[in-house]
C-alpha cells in the first residue's frame, strides 16, 4: 500500500472527512512528515473510490452542523480490512526491528 | 500572473474528469497552502508553489499511465480510444467493424491534440527537472553571495528559455514515441497498415506538427 494511502484511510477510519481536513489530519498524524498536495491528495481519493476502499458520503448522510460544498469521503469495509491488514505488516515489520536492534546490542 | 492563476492553468495536465470534479478544491487547498507559507516569507510562498505546480505535473503524467478502473476512472483518452480504436481483437471490434477492419478516419486534430497533451506533460517535467537540477547547484552559491529571494527567482526564471531548448526537442521525441506505442497497442497501427494511405494520415499531421514546434523553437 502507497503511504499517502495509508494515512488517507487512517484519516478517514474514525469518521468521514472531507479534502483539506484529511490533508491537515495527514500532517499531524505523520508529525509533518507528510505533506499531501492538492493534485495528490484528490488524485489519491479517486484512486481510493476506484479502488472501493472509500465513499463518497451523500448528502443528505452529511455530519451533522456541516453545510457547504465539501465532498466528504469515509472507509469501507474493504478499506478497513485493507488497512487492518497494513497496519498487522508495519507492526510486524516493526517486531523484526526491535529484535534485530536487541540482537545488535550497542 | 499569480500564483492561483498559474496553478489553474497547470491543472490541466490532468484528466478532465478529475479536474472538473476536484479543480475548484485543489485550487481553494492550493491557495490555503500558499496563504500558509506567505506567513513565513517570500520564499517559503514561491517554495510553496513550485512544490505544488510540480504536484500537479507529477500526478498528470502518473494520471496518463495508470489504468483506469470503473466509471469513477473516467480519462481523458477514453472518448478518442473509443472512437478509433480498430483492433480486430479488441472489446470494440464487433460492434465498431461489423463489416471487417475497415479504418475509421482519425482527424489529424485529434491526432495532434493527444501528441500536444503528451508532449505538455513531458515538457513540464523534463523542464522542471532540469530547473531543479540547475536550482540545487546555483541557488546555494547565489545566496552565499547574499542574493535576495527575487534575485533568486529571477535567476531561475532566467533560466526557464535556456533549459526550454535543451526540453523540447527530447518532449517532442517523448511525446511521438508515446503515442505511436499506444497507438501500436490499441491495434490502430496494425489497422492503418492494412489500409491504403493508413500510416500517411496517422504519420503527416504528426510530422507537421513536430516540424512547427521545431520551427517555433529555431525563431
Amino acid at each position: 500500500m502507497k503511504p499517502h494511502w495509508f494515512f488517507i484511510l487512517l484519516s478517514v477510519s474514525a469518521a468521514p472527512r472531507y479534502g483539506t481536513a484529511i490533508q491537515d489530519d495527514v500532517r499531524e498524524l505523520s508529525g509533518g512528515g507528510v505533506r499531501l498536495w492538492p493534485a495528490t491528495l484528490y488524485g489519491s481519493l479517486e484512486e481510493l473510490v476506484e479502488q472501493g476502499w472509500l465513499e463518497e458520503v451523500a448528502d443528505d448522510e452529511r455530519p451533522a452542523g456541516i453545510s457547504g460544498r465539501e465532498r466528504f469521503y469515509r472507509i469501507t469495509r474493504p478499506g478497513r480490512l485493507a488497512l487492518e491488514r497494513e497496519a498487522a505488516r508495519l507492526e510486524s515489520l516493526a517486531g523484526v526491528a526491535r529484535q534485530r536492534l536487541a540482537l545488535g546490542g550497542a | 500572473m499569480s500564483w492561483t492563476r498559474v496553478y489553474r492553468l497547470a491543472l490541466h495536465l490532468l484528466p478532465t474528469g478529475l479536474r472538473r470534479k476536484h479543480g475548484p478544491a485543489m485550487e481553494a487547498a492550493f491557495a490555503r497552502e500558499l496563504g500558509r507559507a506567505r506567513a513565513g516569507g517570500r520564499l517559503p510562498a514561491t517554495l510553496a508553489a513550485a512544490a505544488g505546480l510540480w504536484d500537479v505535473v507529477r500526478r498528470g503524467a502518473y494520471e496518463q499511465v495508470r489504468p483506469a478502473h470503473g466509471a469513477a476512472g473516467e480519462r481523458r483518452d477514453r472518448p478518442w480510444q473509443e472512437r478509433w480504436s480498430i483492433d480486430a481483437h479488441g472489446p470494440h471490434a464487433a460492434g465498431a467493424n461489423p463489416g471487417g477492419p475497415t479504418m475509421p478516419q482519425p482527424t489529424p486534430r485529434a491526432l495532434v491534440l493527444r501528441h500536444a497533451a503528451s508532449f505538455a506533460v513531458a515538457f513540464a517535467a523534463l523542464t522542471a527537472s532540469l530547473l531543479a537540477l540547475f536550482a540545487s547547484r546555483q541557488v546555494p552559491a547565489l545566496s552565499a553571495r547574499g542574493a535576495s529571494a527575487g534575485t533568486v527567482a529571477e535567476a531561475l526564471l532566467l533560466a526557464v528559455p535556456f533549459i526550454s531548448a535543451m526540453t523540447i526537442p527530447m518532449a517532442v521525441l517523448v511525446a511521438v514515441l508515446r503515442e505511436f506505442t499506444r497507438l501500436r497497442a490499441d491495434g490502430t497501427l496494425a489497422a492503418a497498415r492494412r489500409e491504403r494511405d493508413g500510416l500517411r494520415r496517422l504519420v503527416v499531421p504528426v510530422l507537421a506538427g513536430a516540424a512547427g514546434v521545431g520551427a517555433w523553437r529555431s525563431s
